[in-house]
C-alpha cells in the first residue's frame, strides 16, 4: 500500500458523511445500506410496535402492499367504525406494543404459555379494560365476560397471524416499562394512566437493558421462525422520543437517548445474528442531522407526514420487488357483502310485501 | 270541540297501526288518528301516502296539544341479523344470555356494535326524524319497533319470495337470542337518537312481549318481521295513555 492509499479510498460514497449526508438535498438522503428483503404485491406484511408503526401500517396499505390484517373485525360493521375501534390499526388488535418484553409476552399468552394474574380493570362506570391493551376498545368492554371472550378471540388471531404472515415488521419503541411485581407481566401503559389503579406494592418500573431486549427478541424470532420457517422479520426503531421518563432524576432527553440507543444496538445485534432479520433505518431517516429537525412536528416529538413519506419512499425503493406494487385487485363483492346486500334487499322487499297481507 | 290530532307516520311498521285506525274509525274519541305511510320510490314506482316535504308542512301546522308519532324504518336489526351470517357472530350484552362460544366465530364488542347501530340510524332515518322534530309544533314520539319473533319456523314460513329465492332454508335464521340482542341495540340507538332530538321514545305496548322479551305470538303478523292489527290497536291505546289531558 503506497503512502497515499488507505482502506477508505476503496469505500463507496455512502460511507462518507459529507457526500451522502451533508451534501445531498434533504429528500435525496438515503441511509439504507444493504436491504436484502424483497416484498411483492402478494407478500403478507404484518405490523406491530409503537406509535410510529401505525404510520408504517398506514403507508403499506396505501402503497398497494398486501398489508395483512388478521384481526380485522366483523365485516358486518362498517370500516369506519371498525377503524375507530382499532381494527386494522395493526395486523392484530393489540394496540401499541412498545417493548420487546410486551411482544414476547403477547406471544406467550397466545400460545397458552403465560397467563398473567392481573385482573381486568373495572372503571367507575362499570365498563372494563383489558390491562394489556387498555385503550383498544372505545367505550371499553361492557363486562368482564366480554373482555375475556374478546381476548380469547384476539389471542387466537395473533397465533394465526404469526402462522400465516410472510413478513413481520416490528417497531421497537421503548425500554421503559411497568410490570407486575407478582409475575413480571408488562403493561403497555403505567397502570392508573389509562385505566387501572396505580399501586406501588403491585407494580414496579423497569428499564430494559440491551441484553434484555435482545433476549426477548431472540425468543420472538425463535417462535416466529419455528411456527413459520419462511417468515422474514423487519426491525425498525421508533424515532418518537419518550413522552416522559420514570427513571429517577433522569432528564427525558438523556432517557430518550438511552432508550433509543439500547433499541438500536439490539436491532443491529439481532440483524447480524439472523439471516431472516432485517433492519430498516427509519430512525436514522427521521433523526438524522441532515434534515435539521424538519421531520419533527412543533412538539419536537411527533413525526411529520413529510418525514414518514421519506421513510416509506425509501422502504418501497429498497423492499419492493421487481413486480410493480400496485393496489391489489380486491373482490368487490365478498361472500359477506353479498349476504348483506341480499339481507338488506330482503328486508326492503319484505316490508312492501307486508302490505299485501295485514295481520 | 276540535279533536286533538294524532298523526302517525312511518314505513312498513305503520301498516299495522293503519289497520287499527281503520277499525276504530267510527268510535267516539277525543282524538283524530291519522296513520300514513311515508312515500318512497321502489323500482320507479311511488308508494305511500305522504312525502317528506308534505309531512314537514303538515307537522308545522300541528298544535301543541296534538302529537306526531313516527315509526320510521325499524328493521335495521333484521338487516344485520335476520339471516344467519356466513361468519357467525355474537354480541354480549349484560343481562342477556350469551351464545355458546363454539357456535360463533367472532365477537363484536357491545360498544362497537352500539356505535355502529347508532351511526346507522343517525345516517338513515335519523335525518328524516331530525327534520321532522325541528319543525313540528306538537310533541314528537318515536315508536320502538315490535320485538323480534322467537319462532324460527314462523320466520321461515313467512319469508317472502325473494327471501326464499335467496336460500333462507339453506342459510337459516340467526339464533333468536342474537336477534333479540340486535333489536335491543337498535332500541338503545333509537333512544339515544330521540334524546338528542328531544323526541319521546315509546316502548312496545305493555303485554306485547313474552317473558323472554320476544314478541308475543298473539301479535305476530304473518311475515317474519311485522306485528299485526291487534298490536297496532295497543299502540293507539298506549299513545292515548301517554298524551297529557
Amino acid at each position: 500500500m503506497t503512502k497515499s492509499e488507505h482502506p477508505y479510498r476503496q469505500l463507496p460514497d455512502k460511507a462518507f458523511w459529507r457526500r451522502v449526508v451533508a451534501a445531498p438535498d434533504m429528500p435525496d438522503v438515503d441511509p439504507v445500506g444493504r436491504f436484502a428483503l424483497k416484498i411483492g404485491p402478494q407478500t403478507r406484511v404484518a405490523t406491530a410496535g409503537s406509535c410510529f408503526a401505525q404510520h408504517i401500517a398506514r403507508h403499506l396499505k396505501a402503497s398497494g402492499f398486501n398489508y395483512y390484517v388478521e384481526e380485522a373485525g366483523h365485516p358486518l360493521i362498517s370500516e369506519e367504525i371498525r377503524t375507530a375501534a382499532n381494527y386494522g390499526t395493526f395486523s392484530g388488535r393489540y394496540g401499541n406494543i412498545y417493548t420487546a418484553r410486551q411482544l414476547r409476552q403477547l406471544i406467550e399468552r397466545a400460545e397458552g404459555q403465560f397467563s398473567p394474574v392481573e385482573a381486568p380493570w373495572i372503571e367507575a362506570d362499570g365498563t372494563v379494560r383489558d390491562p394489556f391493551r387498555p385503550a383498544v376498545q372505545p367505550g371499553n368492554f361492557a363486562s368482564v365476560a366480554e373482555m375475556e371472550a374478546d381476548r380469547r378471540m384476539h389471542l387466537k388471531a395473533i397465533k394465526r397471524m404469526f402462522e400465516t404472515l410472510d413478513v413481520f415488521v416490528f417497531t421497537l419503541g421503548l425500554t421503559e416499562c411497568w410490570r407486575s411485581r407478582e409475575d413480571g407481566a408488562v403493561f403497555p401503559l403505567c397502570p392508573g394512566v389509562e385505566g387501572g389503579t396505580f399501586d406501588p406494592g403491585r407494580y414496579e418500573f423497569y428499564n430494559q437493558t440491551a441484553s434484555d431486549v435482545i433476549a426477548d427478541m431472540e425468543a420472538v424470532i425463535a417462535y416466529v421462525t419455528g411456527i413459520n420457517p419462511h417468515a422474514q422479520i423487519v426491525l425498525t426503531v421508533s424515532p418518537v422520543p419518550l413522552m416522559a421518563t420514570a427513571v429517577a432524576d433522569e432528564h427525558v432527553l438523556t432517557a430518550t437517548t438511552y432508550s433509543k440507543s439500547v433499541l438500536r444496538v439490539a436491532a443491529q445485534a439481532l440483524k447480524d445474528g439472523h439471516q431472516n432479520v432485517h433492519y430498516f433505518p427509519s430512525f436514522e431517516i427521521i433523526t438524522g442531522a441532515y434534515n435539521r429537525g424538519r421531520y419533527y412536528a412543533d412538539d419536537l416529538r411527533n413525526v411529520t407526514e413529510e418525514g414518514v413519506s421519506h421513510v416509506m419512499r425509501l422502504f418501497l425503493k429498497h423492499a419492493a420487488s421487481q413486480e410493480s406494487v400496485t393496489p391489489l385487485p380486491v373482490d368487490t363483492v365478498s361472500k359477506e357483502s353479498t349476504f348483506e346486500l341480499a339481507a338488506a334487499r330482503f328486508v326492503e322487499v319484505e316490508c312492501e310485501e307486508e302490505a299485501l297481507d295485514r295481520g | 270541540m276540535t279533536k286533538r290530532k294524532v298523526l302517525i307516520v312511518g314505513d312498513s311498521h305503520v301498516y299495522a297501526i293503519k289497520a287499527a285506525v281503520d277499525k276504530i274509525a267510527d268510535h267516539k274519541s277525543d282524538f283524530e288518528f291519522v296513520a300514513l305511510r311515508l312515500s318512497t320510490e321502489k323500482n320507479g314506482t311511488k308508494i305511500g301516502d305522504i312525502d317528506l316535504p308534505e309531512l314537514l308542512t303538515t307537522a308545522t301546522h300541528l298544535r301543541s296539544n296534538d302529537a306526531l308519532v313516527t315509526t320510521l324504518r325499524g328493521n335495521e336489526y333484521n338487516i344485520l341479523g335476520l339471516m344467519r351470517h356466513p361468519r357467525p357472530f355474537e354480541i354480549m350484552i349484560p343481562g342477556f344470555a350469551d351464545l355458546p362460544e363454539d357456535t360463533y366465530e367472532e365477537l363484536i364488542p357491545y360498544a362497537t356494535a352500539s356505535s355502529f347501530m347508532f351511526e346507522s340510524l343517525k345516517r338513515g332515518h335519523g335525518r328524516q326524524l331530525s327534520r321532522i322534530a325541528k319543525v313540528c309544533a306538537a310533541p314528537v314520539f318515536c315508536l320502538s319497533a315490535p320485538a323480534p319473533k322467537e319462532d324460527e319456523a314462523h320466520i321461515l314460513n313467512g319469508a317472502d319470495t325473494y327471501f326464499r329465492d335467496a336460500g333462507i332454508s339453506d342459510i337459516g335464521v340467526s339464533p333468536a337470542p342474537l336477534r333479540l340482542k340486535l333489536w335491543e341495540l337498535q332500541n338503545g340507538a333509537l333512544a339515544k337518537l330521540c334524546s338528542d332530538l328531544k323526541a319521546i321514545l315509546l316502548p312496545n305496548p305493555p303485554g306485547t312481549r313474552d317473558a323472554n322479551g320476544y314478541l308475543e305470538r298473539a301479535y305476530y303478523a304473518s311475515d317474519a318481521t311485522h306485528a299485526n292489527t291487534a298490536y297496532g290497536g295497543l299502540v293507539l291505546d298506549q299513545i292515548v295513555a301517554t298524551l297529557p289531558n
